[in-house]
């Protein structure tokens, strides 16, 4: 069972107070908190109050929801109402949403306490948190390490015992490589999944919000407890996947796990070892492994360096200071949008919207974001002939542990290597989730990750749970 | 910054060399169409609260400098 | 009527962006009114904030199936798109709309005269917010201290529209208007009230020798009325082919129509005009309209004006083209005369009344049908003159209804029998000799002299159409 799930038993049943859960969340948030700065805004009297009222619900006799009273962060680009949502950016700093993102909604009803909103890459553009206007997360692992990104914070407080779970979003792997890089798991579930109403958009067709965990048991709940339609929300699937609970005991027994031959190169060696090593686990514990390709896989990259930013760029477009956010003033609306824009926006984000704007452009469209469209579909295509002969995938989560501060800040390419493994599952829309799985380097933990098709959340935290079961 | 632009966009020439003939291009990841909503009015935003957040509200309007642009 | 000016024809195509009769916007359930204080229909989606997320509503997507429906449009599966630029009123930066793939294409619209004009596409789109500019002259950017912007429009649903470049004079340009405006009006897509902003023209204007290929383009703006669109159409060709006999080139440009001054100006070059960067709207789905739903739309959509008209003139014998036909169909009130028939009232003589004396009445008048239908019976039979109808005609609208006899005994109101007449045409024609014999040598207009003085000596009471028929009847 989930420490979580148990946690939220305790809390409803009145054996445990949830006044005294988050009091000793709140004090290792106190302990090293300064060290690791994966919080952009800790909200103790808030949660107090909060765990107060779920303990009043109880002694009076109700039930406070299945996440009752368990300490949660929240990624600082989910809408909290009347909360400062910064998106770690200089040009929404100080900004209050006016309303709840459907997530927090749903969290509320279900008796979570929020802790704090997290630090991330701005605008949730990056792989290491370094991108941050406020400065970067640490990882709680190795605090001379990245914790990964774009999700970091809300990776490094789950890591660090901040808050028993976390929420973050993944547009490319923003969820998966930093819950490799902290050794917990994280999970991007199938788009369209869990509603984006809320969530502030970077890359609207890839973006999903997901779950951070210390176990497999509690993402799942975790995950239970947001995903389902939203009519706010045109893309979210009318009926999504049943109750997890029964895929986590079920076992790996006839499940066919495609490892895929033509993966692209560049994971390092230790990273490869754990890998394997998993591939071994399942398949001791009785599942078929089958090799698979997806030849498209590799181009991946590519097409998400354009179609990402083009949709960025558009989506980031309405930071102009007329309504919200920073405002630098100017003779004339243009130069207004030009200043505010230059002061707001940090060096990866007005990278990527001028990368954007070009893909997008008079002339360039078809040999840029038209064509990366195309290559998506090949890449859905193939994953779909590739899942006729397995029921899940593996691959690195990530292709090297924590890395050094610094260590890929000089060329911008480098950190989007980052993302070669976890990218091609946004753009064909499906889940993925990354599962520690030992240590590589540097006794830094090792993520796996599993694929699954669109709405494959079942057999995918069937595997999980069996990784999980063997990982030790 | 544009000298970037280029290398990276160097980098995205691997996608050159695959035969995109007759391949659909794909904007949705999950086929859903026909998503509609009642005409029916919700309760919206209070103004007061909206302006409070604003960089120059006006008494009951968003103030911005002149719009350039136009001579008209 | 044909246009021409030097030798050119004008070549004119006609956008117009019509805002649907809803009751919440086309993305979210703000409401959709017009007049309320501003920024007080506002909601996240409204504001373009982080986070919101747009929802397409039913209703708007029927009425603009009507409006596909009520111009022959073939209605396709289509996708949305964002077509973005920056401009305050704007608050995504982007405008969703329809590009490559819209709901409506392929249609026409039969002008009342029978000349057939192309409609290309109609499709759906958000409308802005408003801005006003403080400290400029006449309330005009130019020299503006600072402006104000109302997100109460932004998001409104929008219908665009756009004909294809087949209209060839400011006449036809005019009629384009009235008809569209009568249609919207007709099948309840819009009220379409161009002096409320409801319905919005720009008109695109080139000039040519006939045969030749199409000019060079301008595009206008501001033109607030119909008798506006003619104007400035006749304006701006005359323009361009004065440049042209002139030896210079028509600039592609957007130009704003001033109808104080009666011209044309320089808004903006089309050179620096924006790139809107399209690309398809990932925050919607598809809409595909099944065969099922199309169906039913276009079974619930009121008859059109054209129809209408055609019926009302069959009833009343009169021309469907008619200015009688066209503004009581126009009202609305073409239902009411055919109730008037229906209850036995004349045809003819209804129409007339309606068209005459209810322009302030609603669609619905007050006045019961029965009540003009005994009106007219009692002007067909002869038992009042033509004048004294019109004033019983007059009371009974002010009252709301009446009963005409009584009305008519009240005032002492009754026809002259005709033996009468014949005895007052004697003593006229005896009174004015020559007038008479004017009149008998072919002058019309000396009959005038003689129905007067009758008129006179029967203090009003004589019809003048029976004197007149009498007048003819004698001269022989």
């Amino acid at each position: 069972m989930g420490r979580a799930v148990e946690l939220a038993a305790g809390v409803r049943s009145g054996e445990v107070r949830a006044a005294d859960v988050v009091e000793g969340y709140l004090s290792a948030i106190d302990a090293r908190e300064a060290e690791v700065h994966a919080f952009n805004l800790v909200l103790a009297d808030a949660a107090r109050e909060r765990a107060a009222a779920i303990d009043a619900v109880v002694a009076s006799g109700g039930d406070p929801g299945p996440l009752a009273g368990v300490p949660v962060a929240l990624k600082d680009n989910l809408c909290t109402r009347g909360v400062p949502t910064t998106c770690s950016s200089k040009i929404l700093d100080g900004w209050r949403p006016p309303y709840d993102a459907t997530v927090v909604e749903r969290l509320a009803a279900a008796g979570a306490v929020v802790v704090g909103k997290t630090n991330l890459d701005e605008f949730a553009m990056g792989s290491s948190t370094e991108n941050s206007a406020f400065g970067p997360t640490r990882n709680p692992l190795d605090v001379s390490r990245v914790p990964g990104g774009s999700s970091g914070g809300s990776a490094a407080a789950v890591a660090a015992g901040f808050a028993e779970v976390s929420l973050g979003s993944d547009t490319g792997g923003s969820i998966r490589q930093p819950a490799a890089l902290c050794g917990v798991i994280g999970v991007k579930p199938t788009y369209g999944a869990v509603s984006r109403h809320g969530l502030v958009a970077f890359a609207s067709s890839l973006d999903q919000i997901g779950p951070f965990a210390n176990d497999v048991a509690d993402a799942a709940l975790l995950l239970e407890s947001i995903a389902g339609h939203d009519p706010g929300d045109s893309t979210s699937i009318p009926e999504v996947f049943p109750s997890l609970g029964a895929s986590l005991r079920a076992g790996v027994e006839g499940v066919r796990i495609g490892r895929i031959s033509d993966l692209p190169a560049g994971a390092d060696a230790d990273v490869e070892a754990r890998l394997e090593a998993a591939f071994e686990a399942l398949a001791a514990a009785g599942a078929e492994i089958v090799d698979v390709e997806v030849p498209a896989f590799t181009y991946g990259l590519t097409a998400y360096y354009l179609i990402a930013p083009a949709e960025a760029s558009s989506n980031l477009a309405r930071y102009d200071g007329v309504r919200f956010g920073l405002r630098v003033d100017a003779a004339d609306t243009n130069a207004m949008y030009t200043a505010t824009r230059s002061a707001g926006f940090g060096d990866e984000v007005q990278r990527r919207i001028m990368l954007g704007t070009y893909a997008l452009s008079a002339g360039y469209y078809d040999a840029y974001y038209g064509k990366a469209l195309k290559v998506r579909r090949l890449i859905a295509d193939d994953f779909a002939r590739a899942y006729e002969r397995c029921d899940v995938m593996l691959t690195p989560a990530s292709p090297s542990v924590a890395f050094p501060f610094g260590s890929k800040t000089a060329d911008p390419f480098a950190m989007y290597l980052c993302d070669t493994y976890t990218i091609p599952s946004n753009l064909a829309g499906h889940p993925a989730m990354s599962v520690p799985f030992g240590s590589g380097a540097d006794d830094l933990p090792v993520g796996v990750q599993v694929l699954a098709p669109a709405l494959g959340e079942p057999v995918m935290f069937q595997v999980a749970a069996e990784l999980e079961r063997r990982a030790s | 910054m544009t000298s970037q632009l280029d290398d990276m966009l160097g980098h995205f020439a691997d996608i050159d060399a695959l035969d995109l003939d007759g391949v659909e291009p794909m904007t949705q990841p999950y086929p859903l169409v026909n998503v509609l909503r009642d005409d029916t009015v919700a309760p919206g935003l209070d103004r007061d609260e909206v302006l409070a957040a604003a960089p120059d509200p006006d008494s009951d309007r968003f103030r911005v400098p002149p719009i350039l642009g136009l001579d008209g | 009527m044909t246009w021409t000016h030097e030798g050119f024809e004008m070549v004119v195509g006609l956008e117009v962006h019509v805002e649907l009769a809803t009751n919440t916007k086309l993305f979210s359930a703000s409401p959709n009114r017009f007049g309320d204080e501003p920024n007080t229909n506002i909601d996240p989606v409204t504001l373009g904030l982080p986070g919101a997320l747009p929802v397409l509503n039913r209703r708007a997507v029927e009425l603009a199936m009507r409006i596909g429906l009520a111009l022959g449009c073939e209605i396709r599966p289509c996708v949305f798109a964002r077509k973005n630029y920056f401009y305050p009123d704007m608050p995504k930066a982007y405008q969703i709309s329809q590009y490559d793939q819209p709901l409506n294409v392929d249609g026409s619209l039969t002008l009342p005269d029978g000349t057939v004009i192309g409609v290309e596409r109609a499709h759906l789109e958000e409308d802005t917010g408003k801005s006003t500019h403080v400290g400029g002259a006449g309330g005009r950017i130019h020299g503006s201290e600072a402006s104000l912007i109302d997100f109460n429009r932004a998001g409104v649903p929008l219908v665009e529209i756009v004909s294809r470049p087949d209209i060839r004079s400011p006449e036809q340009a005019r009629a384009y208007v009235a008809e569209l405006r009568s249609i919207l009006a007709a099948i309840g897509a819009s009220d379409a009230k161009m002096e409320e902003g409801s319905m919005r023209v720009d008109a695109n204007v080139s000039v040519r020798r006939p045969g030749e290929p199409f000019g060079t383009r301008c595009e206008i703006k501001n033109l607030n009325s119909v008798r506006s669109v003619g104007r400035a159409v006749d304006y701006e060709g005359r323009r361009q082919v004065d440049l042209i006999s002139v030896g210079e080139v028509v600039r592609q440009e957007t130009r704003h129509w001033d109808e104080t001054d009666g011209r044309t100006h320089t808004l903006r070059t089309k050179e620096d005009a924006d790139d809107y960067r399209y690309f398809p709207e990932p925050d919607l789905v598809p809409l595909a309209p099944s065969d099922e739903w199309i169906a039913e739309v276009r079974a619930s959509m009121p008859p059109l004006p054209s129809a209408r008209r055609a019926c009302l003139a069959e009833a009343t014998g009169q021309d469907a083209v008619s200015e009688a036909v066209s503004t009581v169909v126009d009202r609305g009130q073409d239902d009411y005369v055919h109730a008037v028939v229906a209850a036995g009232g004349d045809a003819a003589r209804a129409l007339i009344a309606v068209k005459e004396a209810f322009a302030d009445e609603p669609a619905s008048p007050r006045v019961p049908a029965e009540d003009l239908a005994v009106l007219t019976q009692m002007e067909v039979a002869g038992e009042v003159t033509s004048t004294q109808a019109k004033t019983l005609l007059a009371e009974i609208v002010a009252a709301g209804g009446g009963d005409a006899r009584a009305l008519a005994a009240a005032k002492g109101f009754e026809a002259m029998d005709t033996s009468e007449l014949e005895s007052m045409v004697d003593d006229a024609i005896a009174a004015q000799p020559d007038a008479w014999a004017k009149f008998c040598a072919g002058e019309a207009k000396a009959m005038g002299a003689i129905v007067g003085h009758i008129m006179k000596a029967s203090k009003g009471q004589a019809d003048g159409k029976a004197v007149s028929a009498i007048l003819d009847a004698r001269r022989g």
